[in-house]
């Protein structure tokens, strides 16, 4: 009786372990994640100033220019980035759907505020090179204002594109390196280990295990019919481990939306910021 | 004997347990450090850049603003203290933020100068300012951002208890100055 008492108190501790250890560790991670929305493809037009007709043949002109020349270019319409500045919330925008490839980080964002009469171009780490910032500030300043102002939303977001086309494609993105956050194989590991270690200590079948009674069995074996013992450990999963885990390891890859995704390319803020 | 090996098995087992956490906790914390370090330098980067930039912007202003040679004093002094200071040091981030301040000054009273905002070179110039200052800001985010984890880490539990054998020391954040958040705010209208 004290022996199995005595067990049961080392895998609570064990379990507690494992949880206050691990968990905290995951949770870390995912404190970034944030409100911003995901996206639907190349074309993103929150603010709905373009026509479907015109979406259309955007989003079928940047496919294209993606698959001959792995460049990633997403245009972005928002009515306001709120309370944050443009520069925030487009740094913040591509760091989450990472567009570009991951070797070479040649991904652009362009960002359209239509409320605030704010736009930014947001380049990717690879491609600083072929798009600096004053050549971004001329594609804003000289190319998609005058049309914006002119009201033309749709032939400055157009030729705006071309002009960013025209600018990367001399040459192809120089690999850079980029970090890349792994999913965390090790703590999980181990906690899988322990796990292990604690049915084969308990079970009856190993010569470690000794008879306990079938009440704390139970908790080890389900099918056994210990009713709280199987619920409560699929509430930890429900509650910890689905929600979690998918939310740290998305961060190193890339995410979906809409049939296209984005390969994973890093910013460093590089690119310029107008207004019309 | 059947309790001697329960026994050896728990003992054992929570050996497991306690060496996996001394050893991940060190392991994640040399990371963590590492990740800031590289992290900072970054930020050091973008800054040296912005030295090698802001010069260039004085040469092409000086002329036209003869009444400000207090602003131009301020920007020579603070890049002195930013020199003298050494790597990696709260100092070196205080010389950052003088600095940084000094160019928000010069940035200000260019607004009184208006015939500079026609002329090219200077806008081209202040278009890359904007865009290093931008990069600073986002190397600086994120520097701070990993050393909150790294931070947070070392103040957790095992881990300060374990941290008074290794003496891991918390990393300062890099906050921007009130003024300096202004700084890429010019607006040629």
């Amino acid at each position: 009786m004290l022996k199995t008492v005595l067990k049961f108190i080392v895998i609570l501790f064990l379990l507690a372990l494992l949880f206050g250890l691990f968990i905290p560790i995951l949770l870390i991670k995912t404190v970034s994640a944030n409100h911003l929305p995901s996206y639907e493809g190349y074309v993103n037009d929150f603010a709905n100033v373009l026509s479907d007709d015109f979406e259309n043949k955007l989003e079928n002109k940047l496919f294209k220019y993606d698959q001959e020349t792995t460049n990633q270019v997403v245009v972005v319409t928002v009515d306001s980035t709120q309370n944050d500045t443009i520069e925030n919330y487009s740094i913040h925008l591509a760091e989450q759907w990472k567009p570009g490839q991951k070797e070479k980080d040649n991904g652009i964002l362009m960002l359209f505020a239509m409320k605030d009469h704010k736009m930014r171009i947001e380049v990717g780490r690879g491609l600083e090179g072929e798009l600096t910032d004053i050549e971004s500030k001329h594609i804003l300043d000289d190319t998609i204002r005058p049309l914006f102002r002119a009201e033309k939303v749709e032939e400055g977001v157009d030729r705006g594109v071309d002009a960013v086309m025209v600018a990367i494609a001399t040459e192809s993105a120089t690999p850079t390196a980029s970090e890349n956050q792994d999913f965390p194989w090790i703590p999980i590991l181990i906690g899988g280990i322990l796990v292990i270690i604690v049915i084969a200590v308990f079970s009856k079948h190993t010569p470690l295990g000794g008879e306990g009674d079938n009440r704390i069995r139970g908790i080890w074996v389900p099918k056994n019919g210990s009713k709280w013992g199987s619920r409560s450990f699929g509430t930890i999963n429900k509650e910890f481990t689905v929600p979690i885990i998918p939310a740290a390891w998305s961060s190193g890859g890339s995410s979906w939306g809409g049939g296209v995704s984005f390969g994973g390319g890093s910013f460093s803020g590089g690119g310029a910021t107008s207004g019309w | 004997m059947k309790i001697f090996a329960s026994v050896l098995a728990v003992v054992l087992l929570l050996l497991v347990v306690i060496v996996s956490t001394i050893v991940g906790a060190y392991n994640s914390l040399v990371g963590q450090r590492e990740q800031s370090r590289t992290e900072f330098a970054n930020i050091e980067t973008q800054l040296q850049r912005r030295f090698d930039l802001v010069p260039n912007l004085v040469e092409s202003v000086k002329g036209a603003m003869t009444q400000e040679q207090s602003v131009f004093k301020a920007i020579a002094d603070a890049r002195t203290k930013y020199a003298g200071a050494k790597s990696g040091t709260p100092d070196k981030l205080e010389a950052a933020s003088d600095y940084q301040s000094a160019i928000a000054r010069l940035l200000v009273v260019m607004e009184n100068y208006p015939i500079l905002k026609s002329i090219d070179t200077v806008q081209d110039l202040m278009t890359q300012l904007e865009g290093t200052e931008n990069r600073i800001s986002v190397a600086r985010q994120r520097y701070n951002e990993t050393i909150q984890v790294y931070n947070q880490h070392l103040q957790s539990f095992p881990t300060n208890i374990l941290n008074l054998m290794w003496s891991f020391e918390q990393m300062k954040r890099f906050e921007a100055v009130s003024e300096a958040q202004t700084v890429p705010k010019v607006n040629f209208k």
